[in-house]
C-alpha cells in the first residue's frame, strides 16, 4: 500500500481540492482518506457531486467529482479515477493522534474482540475487527494504557459516534 | 409509412425513433427481457417484448421479428446495423409478409455478404480489387502455392462469409499458408457455416476509406464522398471521421465514382458503404460493400446536412432521391467516438454493470449525443458493449479533435469502466492530429501503454505534467491540457 498525499491548488479565486488516498498496486484500488473541498471535509455518506473546471497556470482543466456511497469518482480531463473510501478513523488511528476514546466512524459490525477490559495495551495493538462498507477494518490501539471501557461485543451492530473502547493512557 | 418495427437496441434504436417522430411515423420497438427498460424502450411509442436474453433469442430470431411487426401492424422494419440488418431471411420474411425491408433487396445483400461473390462481380465491372485468387479454382495445393508464388508474400487468407476481423489470416511465409488455409477454413466452417476462403496480397498499414453511397429504386444512385475509418483495435472501428484527415484532392472524385460503379452492379436502393483500403502507396481497391445503415453515418450526416435515416424511409416507400450528385460536397470536419463499456487497461473486457452517475457533456450546437444509455442503465453482458457515440463537427480537422477532447473531458460515466481516457489518449497523439494515420495505428502507438502509464502516474504527477504539454501559442478553444496543433 503506498499512500500519498494530492494537494492540488487552483485559480486563487476557485476553490481548493486536497485530496489523501492511497493506491494498491496490486489491485490497481484507490483508496480515500480524506478530500477536502473548498475547506469543507467530506466525510462519511455525505453524497457530493462536484463539477468544476479548475484553472492551473492559465489552463482550464475539466474536474468532476461523483461520490455515492462508499465510492469516489473523480475525473480530470477524462481520465477517470474510482476510489473505495476508507473509513476515515483508519486515518485517524494509524496517524496516532487522538484521546484513548474510540469511536466508530460509521455505522458497522462487529466482527470480533481482541481485547479484555482492565487489560494493560500497546499503542498499535489490535483491539477489535469491525466491517464496515463490506470492507473488514482492523481498530488499533491508538495510545497506550488500560482499558477502562469495553462496551461492544462480536456480532454487535454499531452507529456511527458509538463508543466502542476507553483507554486511559499510561502516561497521563 | 404510418408505423415502423425497430429491430435493433441501443443508440441505433434511440436514433431511428428520433427521426420517426419528425416524420410523424409511429414507431414500434421489440425488446428483449434486459432491455425492458432501456432508453430505446422509454422514447419508442410502441413496445413490443420479445422476451429473450441473448441476441439469437431475441433480436437475431426472424420469426419474433415477423410477430411482432404484425402485432403493430409496421409498414416497414429498420433493422439498423448488425444483428438481422444484413441478412436475407429477415428481406424474404419480410417479402411474404407483405412488410417493406427498409433496406437493399435480397440480391443486393446476398452477393455482397459473400466476398468471393462480390469479388468476381466487381472484377468483371471493372472496380478494382486486391490481387489475389479464389481458392475455389484450384484444390490442389501444389497449385495454390504456385499461384501464391506468383502473387507475392505478405498474402492474406480470407473466410467468404468472413467479417468484423473474423476469418482472417495474414500469412508472411511460404511454410505458414497451407496450416493458415486450414485453420481459417475450420474457423469459417464454424463461424460462418461456409468454409470457402480465398487469397490475397495483403496491403500493409492502409488508410480505410469508405464511400456512402445512397441508391433509390428508379435506379438514381448517388454517392456522399468519403468517410475515413483508419483508428480501428483489431479490425473494430473506433475513431471516424468525414472526410478523410489527408488531403484527398482528386481521389475523391474517383472513388466515389468507383464506388458508384460498385452500387450500380447490385442495382443498389438505399443507404450503403463501399469499403476500400487505400495503400501507402496511392492505390485504392474495393474491400466489401455494407449494405446498411453504418455505425459512423453520423459524420457523414453533419458534414452533409443530411439525415439518411429519412432518406431510408423516402426512398422505401417508392419516392426518388431528392439530391443531386453536385450539392453533395462535405462542409467542414466531423469527428466520431465509439464509447464503449469495456476495459482499456484489462485487454478491453466488456465492463457490464450499472451506470451510477451519468453526465453528458453539456449542450452544443457542434455536438450530437448519439446515446443508448441513461443514469441506472444496467449495460448487459449479452450485447456489443458499445454505449454512445460522441459526434463533434468544426471548420477545421485540428478544431474537431479540440472539441472533441474538450466534451470528452466534461463526460461523466461512473460506475462501468469505459474506453473515454483511451480515445482521449488517441486523440492527443502528435501524429493523430496531423493525420499520420493508418489501420495499424493503435497497435503502432502502444495506446494502451501511454494511457496506463498516464494513469498509474499518481495524480498530481499527472497535473504538473499537464501545462507542459498545453501548447499556448494555439489559436485555437483549447481548454484542456492536451496539446493540439501540428501544421496549421
Amino acid at each position: 500500500m503506498r499512500t500519498a498525499s494530492f494537494i492540488w491548488y487552483s485559480h486563487p479565486e476557485r476553490p481548493t481540492v486536497k485530496l489523501n488516498w492511497d493506491y494498491d498496486r496490486e489491485t490497481s484500488e484507490y483508496f480515500i482518506l480524506e478530500i477536502d473541498l473548498e475547506g469543507s471535509k467530506i466525510l462519511n455518506n455525505q453524497i457530493v457531486n462536484y463539477s468544476q473546471d479548475l484553472i492551473k497556470e492559465g489552463v482550464r482543466i475539466p474536474v468532476r467529482m461523483h461520490w455515492d456511497d462508499s465510492d469516489l469518482y473523480l475525473s480530470i480531463s477524462g481520465l477517470v479515477y474510482h476510489f473505495r473510501h476508507r473509513p476515515s478513523y483508519m486515518d485517524f488511528i494509524e496517524s496516532g493522534q487522538g484521546d484513548g476514546n474510540l469511536k466508530a466512524q460509521m455505522p458497522g459490525k462487529i466482527m470480533q474482540i481482541n481485547c479484555a477490559l482492565d487489560s494493560n495495551v500497546e499503542r498499535g495493538d489490535l483491539l477489535l475487527i469491525m466491517e464496515s462498507m463490506k470492507m473488514e477494518n482492523k481498530i488499533l490501539a491508538p495510545i497506550s494504557g488500560k482499558i477502562t471501557e469495553l462496551l461492544v461485543g462480536p456480532g454487535e451492530l454499531v452507529e456511527a459516534d458509538q463508543l466502542l473502547v476507553s483507554i486511559e493512557g499510561s502516561d497521563g | 409509412m404510418q408505423c415502423v418495427l425497430i429491430a435493433n437496441r441501443g443508440e441505433i434504436a434511440v436514433r431511428i425513433i428520433d427521426t420517426l417522430r419528425q416524420l410523424n411515423i409511429k414507431s414500434a420497438l421489440v425488446v428483449s427481457d434486459p432491455d425492458r427498460e432501456s432508453l430505446a424502450a422509454e422514447l419508442a411509442d410502441i413496445v413490443v417484448p420479445i422476451g429473450g436474453q441473448s441476441a439469437l433469442e431475441s433480436y437475431l430470431d426472424v420469426n419474433k421479428i415477423l410477430q411482432a411487426a404484425k402485432k403493430v401492424d409496421a409498414d416497414g422494419i429498420h433493422p439498423g446495423y448488425g444483428f438481422l440488418s444484413e441478412k436475407v431471411e429477415l428481406v424474404e420474411a419480410c417479402e411474404q409478409a407483405n412488410i417493406k425491408f427498409i433496406g437493399p433487396s435480397k440480391k443486393a445483400i446476398e452477393i455482397m455478404g459473400d466476398k468471393i461473390k462480390s469479388r468476381q462481380l466487381m472484377i468483371s465491372g471493372n472496380v478494382p480489387v486486391v490481387p489475389g485468387f479464389d481458392l475455389h479454382e484450384s484444390g490442389d495445393i501444389g497449385v495454390v502455392m504456385e499461384q501464391a508464388r506468383k502473387l507475392g508474400f505478405p498474402l492474406m487468407v480470407k473466410a467468404a462469409s468472413g467479417g468484423g476481423g473474423k476469418g482472417m489470416r495474414a500469412v508472411y511465409e511460404e511454410k505458414d499458408l497451407n496450416g493458415a488455409i486450414e485453420s481459417c477454413q475450420r474457423e469459417a466452417g464454424s463461424s460462418f457455416s461456409d468454409s470457402r476462403v480465398f487469397i490475397e496480397k495483403l496491403i500493409e498499414n492502409p488508410r480505410h476509406i469508405e464511400i456512402q453511397v445512397f441508391g433509390d429504386s428508379r435506379g438514381n444512385i448517388v454517392h456522399l464522398n468519403e468517410r475515413e475509418c483508419s483508428i480501428q483495435r483489431r479490425h473494430q472501428k473506433v475513431i471516424e471521421e468525414a472526410p478523410a484527415s489527408f488531403d484527398m484532392g482528386e481521389l475523391r472524385l474517383r472513388m466515389g465514382d468507383v464506388a458508384v460503379k460498385a452500387a450500380r452492379l447490385v442495382e443498389y436502393e438505399g443507404a450503403g458503404t463501399v469499403e476500400f483500403i487505400y495503400s501507402s502507396e496511392g492505390d485504392f481497391y474495393f474491400l466489401e460493400m455494407n449494405t446498411r445503415l453504418q455505425v459512423e453515418h453520423p459524420v457523414t450526416e453533419l458534414t452533409h446536412g443530411v439525415d439518411l435515416v429519412t432518406a431510408q424511409i423516402r426512398v422505401a416507400s417508392g419516392e426518388p432521391l431528392t439530391w443531386s450528385q453536385e450539392e453533395l460536397r462535405p462542409k467542414g470536419h466531423a469527428l466520431e467516438v465509439r464509447l464503449y463499456a469495456e476495459d482499456p487497461l484489462r485487454d478491453f473486457m466488456p465492463t457490464p454493470g450499472e451506470i451510477v452517475k451519468l453526465n453528458w457533456p453539456r449542450k452544443r450546437d457542434w455536438l450530437r449525443l448519439d446515446v443508448g444509455v441513461k443514469e441506472y442503465s444496467k449495460i448487459s453482458p449479452f450485447y456489443d458493449p458499445m454505449i454512445a457515440k460522441l459526434i463533434v463537427h468544426a471548420d477545421t480537422r485540428y478544431q474537431a479533435i479540440d472539441r472533441m477532447i474538450k466534451v470528452l473531458g466534461e463526460l461523466q460515466i461512473y460506475g462501468v469502466i469505459t474506453n473515454q481516457s483511451y480515445l482521449i489518449e488517441i486523440l492527443s497523439q502528435n501524429e493523430f492530429q496531423k493525420g499520420n494515420i493508418n489501420t495499424s495505428f493503435i497497435e503502432y502507438m502502444e495506446i494502451e501503454k501511454g494511457l496506463r502509464k498516464k494513469l498509474e502516474s499518481n495524480l498530481s504527477a499527472f497535473l504538473s505534467i499537464a501545462p507542459a504539454i498545453h501548447n499556448r501559442d494555439a489559436n485555437l478553444d483549447t481548454e484542456h491540457p492536451f496539446k493540439v496543433g501540428g501544421q496549421r
